[in-house]
C-alpha cells in the first residue's frame, strides 16, 4: 500500500506542482478537516440531546401508583411532583411547534431523529477520513521534495 | 495628474470594498434562509407523519397555543414558499453584486495600469 502511495506522488510531482501551490493544497485540506470536525462536533452534540430525551420519555412512569418524580426548581433543590397525564408528553419539532405525543411514538421521534444525525455524522466522518488520508500524502510529498532539497545541497557542496 | 489618479484609485478601491460587503451580507442571509428552510422542511416532514387529530401548538412568544394540524401545516407551507423566494431573490442579487464586483475589479486595473506610465 505504501508502495503505490509512493509510486503515485513520484509521478505527481513530475506534473509541476511547485512548493507553495503544495503549500496551498495543505492549508486548504486543513481548513476542511478542521470545518468537518467541528461540523461533526456539533452534530454529536445535537444528537446527545436526542438521546437523552429518548432515554427521558423512556422512563416516565406507566402506571398511576409509581406516578411520582422529583421536579428541579433549581440546579440544587426538588421537589415531589405528580404527573397529571403520563399518556401524553409534548415534543419540540422545531420552529417553535409542539405535538402531543403518546410516550411510545415520542420515543419513536427521539430515536428517528438520533438515527438521523447518525447517518450524517457516518457520511462527514466518511469525507474527513479521506481528507486526513489526503493531508497524509501531501505531507508525504512535501517531506520527500525536502529530503530532495538537502540531497541537492549535499551533492553541490 | 497621479495624485488624480491615486484619488481615483483610492475611491474605487473604497468602492469595491463596500460591495464586497453587500456580498458578505447577501451571503450570511442566504445561509440563514437555508437553516430555516430545512428546520420548515423538517417540520413538514413530522407533520406529514402525524395522524389528522393529533394535537399540536405553536409557541406565540412565551405561550403555547393550540392549532389544529391544517393550520400548522399551511404556516409551514408559507415559511417555505417565503424563503424559497427569499433565495431566489437573494441569488439574483448576488449574481448583480458579482457582476459589479467584476467591474470594480476592471476599473481598478485599468487605474493602476495607467499610474506607472504617469510617473
Amino acid at each position: 500500500m505504501s508502495a503505490t502511495t509512493a509510486s503515485a506522488s513520484n509521478d505527481q510531482q513530475p506534473v509541476g506542482l511547485s512548493m507553495s501551490q503544495v503549500e496551498q493544497v495543505r492549508a486548504q485540506l486543513q481548513s476542511d478537516i478542521e470545518m468537518l470536525q467541528s461540523s461533526i462536533q456539533r452534530l454529536q452534540y445535537a444528537q446527545e440531546g436526542f438521546g437523552e430525551s429518548m432515554v427521558a420519555v423512556s422512563r416516565l412512569p406507566t402506571n398511576n401508583q409509581e406516578n411520582s418524580l422529583l421536579v428541579p426548581l433549581s440546579s440544587s433543590m426538588y421537589v415531589p411532583g405528580r404527573l397529571s397525564d403520563p399518556e401524553h408528553v409534548l415534543v419540540d419539532i422545531g420552529t417553535g411547534f409542539f405535538v402531543e405525543m403518546r410516550p411510545k411514538k415520542a420515543q419513536d421521534y427521539f430515536k428517528r431523529k438520533h438515527d438521523y444525525i447518525q447517518v450524517e455524522i457516518d457520511k462527514l466522518q466518511k469525507v474527513l477520513y479521506d481528507k486526513l488520508l489526503t493531508r497524509q500524502q501531501v505531507n508525504g510529498i512535501i517531506q520527500m521534495h525536502l529530503q530532495q532539497q538537502q540531497q541537492q545541497q549535499q551533492q553541490q557542496k | 495628474m497621479a495624485p488624480d489618479l491615486n484619488k481615483k484609485l483610492e475611491d474605487e478601491v473604497e468602492k469595491y470594498r463596500q460591495t464586497q460587503n453587500e456580498m458578505k451580507k447577501f451571503m450570511t442571509q442566504q445561509q440563514q434562509l437555508f437553516i430555516t428552510k430545512t428546520e420548515n422542511e423538517f417540520v413538514k416532514q413530522e407533520f406529514e407523519n402525524l395522524d389528522s387529530d393529533a394535537v399540536i401548538y405553536k409557541l406565540v412568544g412565551p405561550v403555547l397555543v393550540k392549532q389544529e394540524l391544517s393550520e400548522g401545516n399551511e404556516t409551514v407551507e408559507k415559511r417555505l414558499v417565503y424563503c424559497e423566494g427569499e433565495l431566489k431573490r437573494l441569488a439574483s442579487l448576488m449574481k448583480d453584486t458579482e457582476k459589479k464586483l467584476e467591474i470594480h475589479r476592471e476599473v481598478i486595473a485599468k487605474i493602476q495600469q495607467q499610474i506607472p506610465t504617469n510617473k
